[in-house]
């Protein structure tokens, strides 16, 4: 193939208009793809730009949820029809903002609290701590569920009286 | 007259054309019978200035010449000749998972302009500017394949070299998903033991050999002036050395199949539109 | 022309050759000597390497058959690598004849020396008349003066690769090994169809075919590098052979693999079986009507002919002098173990004959030629004992020669320091 090959100056295109300007490739024998790309030009290279987080409204609530409330219960990624907790989170608190009658330092209380009417108790992470804190280290590698206090109000008196005594501790400051 | 037949006869950019019909069958039917004489007759067919040749006058050459180049620039004109335009949406590129990019830590500078935005560390590719610059690699892919180009199709994820293969094999093309041999192009000569034989366009579905390193066959390419197609990821760092370059997903299967998929239609669509205008007498 | 070259020069001239190595002449012949496209095609032609630069390295493709089937008001046009292709041919194929003729002229020259018939002057003949006309103490076989046909000594060659147009004819022409990548592709094609049928079939519940024992190819093994490199001629590299085994084994080890034995096999050698019978001696029979067997052999530089009688009375004679020829317990007793295996000893006469080398080499030459000549009256079971404990195998070791700088094969010179 005649010309030079330095691939990095020029396009293609520029190089081979070069070689048949200059004669060294006749008119006659210009590849196939001459034609094509000259009526095709391909598009110019848009110049670098800096680029930008994608951020949605939603997100502030989302992250105000993960700052104060444990993950809630498995998410079942093949339930289309049931919302997760997360979501009916955040339509609430979209909701309550939309009515405009709570003021907008409120908004979260009044979600937690609109949600817990609903029946959907959100474990803030100082209660899970507190909780995991109180456990004896009989039962330390159980997790919490929401049958868990039940179950161990029921079996394990032994665990009441440090809970007790714990839950003394935490509401004297309070 | 003969010189200049000479020369037509030596390329391939005018092989389909149907004024070489008598001479050329005249050649055939010596190259039949005769075989391995038949590369001295073809030079004493030349040299004698084609004196065999009775139904076809210079003038008639090349005005059946020059009707075979208008179909090739009526179609060219054509906004959308073969009908790629609607053959796929922003929803399908959406849905075939194309807008997802790489770890902004692998971000290349050069694809940013072709970056959305980052979405929790991810790079987001803009579908909106990837779907024209995908129109139009189509097209041009499409144009050269109607005009009797020669695609080769090359990717070196393992995980999709099957498929790759499978599909160039299905439209009658080439392909080389294989270890690049350096010099396939530029050493060609002596790789091949023959005067090297360059595809018209090399598609790429990704245009990296190994994580850190770029493809071989894309600076080949352009040193050797084979126009290239190829699909660049936000950590490519080759995408001005490729003609038309597509941002998108390369690493995704349902990406990789709707773009092999699209380059398979456009591809079909171009070899029945050649039949359809009896540019390609040789496939009927 | 080549003929008037007389022959003898270029036997002297295949000597030189032989003595750089290089390969002697090697001429393709073909039955009308008038060579056509289409012959070519059909077969796998080899060129001679050497003897004309322009066609150094050259693979000869030819225009597929289809493009020859077709009508001649076709159009097409001959690219210009299909063109400058042809013209290699053509000077080719002028070489090709000449050296035709002087293999022909040389060939008929040889027999007439040996006063034979030239006409019916095999190859055989011709190997055997120039070992004779041309000693060669050349210890490399190869490099020893030969008259050969070229498709026993030049490696194949490719032919057909681009169409007329210049059109590459296989699709995975650019990846430089077609052939070779063919087959990967068709095995990963094969494999991901026996997965989808296996998953087909379980779901089904039609577990028969599953169940079919797994494949036995213990009578056969893979190609070897050299063989599959061969097989496309192509240059596979080593890595690449080991990749191909890996997918193959894969493939075999899938529970369906017996539906695609036919693929598999043409990758594997099949393994003969050590013929017990390839010339077993025959019992014969003297004027006093005694039956015997004579067999030969050899160990070391010995060689030994054994005439074996049955039923005998277990007298041993060697080169006229009974067992006590050798004075080392050790080679009597090795001596007798063919016989103390079969259950035979004080059955049999044994009249052994032992020459050269000395009594180590005779012992074990004549203890290959008593178990060889005992093949005769013994049963089967007994012959695949005998086999089975090394009895008729030659030992192949031999004198190791003494290297120079050294006192012997391994012994080196006393050597102080100071």
């Amino acid at each position: 193939m005649a010309g030079s090959r330095r691939e990095k100056l020029g396009s293609i295109f520029a190089r081979m208009s070069g070689l048949l300007r200059s004669g060294a490739i006749k008119e006659e024998d210009r590849p196939i793809w001459y034609d094509v790309i000259k009526a095709i030009p391909p598009k110019p290279v848009p110049p670098p730009k800096q680029v930008q987080n994608i951020l949605y409204p939603e997100d502030f609530v989302i992250a105000h949820f993960y700052r104060t409330y444990t993950d809630p219960e498995p998410v079942r990624l093949n339930d289309h029809k049931n919302k997760t907790v997360l979501q009916r989170f955040v339509d609430k608190y979209f909701e309550l903002q939309s009515k405009k009658s709570v003021p907008t330092d409120q908004l979260f209380n009044e979600t937690l609290l609109t949600l817990k009417a609903e029946g959907i108790h959100l474990i803030t992470h100082a209660e899970k701590q507190s909780r995991t804190k109180g456990k004896s280290p009989v039962s330390g590698g159980e997790t919490f569920t929401d049958q868990m206090p039940i179950t161990v109000s029921k079996k394990l008196d032994v665990n009441k009286i440090p809970q007790i005594n714990l839950q003394q501790l935490f509401d004297k400051p309070g | 007259m003969a010189a200049s037949l000479c020369r037509m006869l030596s390329w391939r950019t005018f092989k389909n054309h149907k004024w070489m019909t008598p001479c050329c069958s005249e050649i055939l039917a010596t190259y039949n019978v005769k075989s391995f004489g038949s590369a001295v007759n073809i030079q004493r067919c030349q040299s004698s200035g084609l004196n065999t040749q009775q139904a076809v006058s210079p003038s008639e050459v090349y005005t059946k010449a020059s009707e075979n180049l208008s179909t090739f620039e009526a179609a060219i004109q054509h906004e959308d000749y073969f009908g790629l335009k609607n053959l796929v949406t922003l929803q399908d590129l959406f849905q075939a998972r194309v807008h997802l990019g790489h770890n902004v830590g692998l971000r290349h500078e050069s694809m940013s302009p072709y970056i959305y935005g980052t979405r929790q560390g991810v790079d987001i590719i803009d579908l909106e500017q990837t779907l024209p610059l995908l129109h139009d690699a189509l097209n041009f892919c499409a144009h050269i394949v109607y005009r009797g180009g020669m695609i080769l199709f090359l990717c070196r994820n393992m995980q999709f070299l099957p498929k790759v293969e499978q599909t160039a094999r299905e439209v009658k093309e080439y392909s080389h998903c294989r270890p690049w041999l350096r010099g396939t192009f530029t050493n060609s000569a002596n790789m091949f033991n023959s005067l090297p034989i360059y595809p018209e366009l090399c598609i790429f579905l990704n245009t990296q050999d190994t994580v850190f390193e770029t493809h071989r066959g894309v600076v080949e390419a352009s040193k050797l002036l084979v126009p290239t197609i190829g699909i660049v990821d936000t950590n490519v760092d080759c995408a001005n050395l490729i003609a038309y370059p597509i941002p998108g997903n390369d690493d995704s299967p349902a990406s990789l199949q709707l773009f092999l998929d699209l380059f398979k239609t456009a591809i079909i669509r171009a070899k029945e539109k050649r039949k359809e205008d009896g540019i390609d007498e040789t496939a009927s | 022309m080549a003929s008037n070259i007389p022959w003898m020069t270029r036997l002297v001239r295949m000597n030189c050759f032989a003595k750089q190595r290089i390969y002697p002449i090697a001429i393709s012949i073909f039955q009308d000597g008038n060579l056509t496209l289409n012959h070519v095609v059909q077969q796998q032609r080899t060129y001679d390497v050497k003897n004309d630069s322009t066609d150094h390295g050259e693979n000869f493709s030819i225009s597929p058959p289809k493009i020859e089937n077709k009508p001649t008001t076709k159009t097409i046009t001959i690219s210009r690598a299909m063109k400058a292709y042809m013209e290699r041919a053509k000077s080719h194929d002028n070489m090709m004849k000449a050296e035709v003729a002087d293999y022909e002229i040389g060939k008929r020259h040889l027999a007439n020396i040996m006063g034979e018939d030239p006409d019916n002057f095999t190859q055989a003949d011709v190997d055997r008349a120039i070992e004779y006309l041309l000693p060669s103490g050349l210890f490399d076989k190869k490099a020893r003066p030969l008259l050969k046909n070229p498709y026993e000594i030049f490696p194949k060659r490719k032919v057909a690769q681009f169409s007329l147009d210049g059109r590459p004819l296989h699709w995975l022409y650019f990846t430089a090994l077609p052939n070779f990548y063919s087959i990967l592709h068709d095995i990963t094609c094969k494999m991901e169809d026996l997965k989808a049928l296996e998953d087909k079939l379980l779901s089904e519940n039609k577990t028969e075919d599953l169940n079919v024992p797994p494949l036995n190819l213990a009578s056969s093994e893979w190609l070897t590098y050299q063989q599959l490199k061969d097989k496309f001629v192509e240059k596979v590299q080593e890595k690449d052979y080991q990749h191909f085994l890996v997918m193959m084994e894969r493939l075999v080890s899938h529970p369906l693999s017996h539906r695609e034995l036919p693929f598999i096999m043409a990758f594997r050698n099949m393994l003969t079986n050590e013929s017990l019978d390839t010339n077993p001696p025959q019992i014969e029979y003297d004027a006093e009507g005694r039956s015997f067997s004579c067999a030969e052999g050899t160990r070391k530089d010995s060689w030994a002919y054994v005439k074996l009688y049955m039923p005998g009375t277990g007298k041993v004679t060697i080169n006229g002098k009974d067992l006590s020829y050798f004075t080392n317990f050790l080679y009597r007793e090795s001596l007798l173990f063919p016989l103390s295996l079969a259950g035979v000893i004080g059955q049999v006469d044994i009249e052994a004959e032992a020459m050269y080398g000395g009594p180590t080499g005779h012992c074990g030459a004549i203890r290959l030629a008593v178990s060889r000549a005992l093949c005769a009256f013994v049963d089967k079971d007994v012959k695949e004992k005998l086999r089975l404990t090394g009895m008729l195998t030659r030992d192949p070791r031999k004198r190791e020669r003494k290297k120079p700088g050294q006192e012997g094969a391994r012994k080196k010179f006393t050597w102080k320091k100071r």
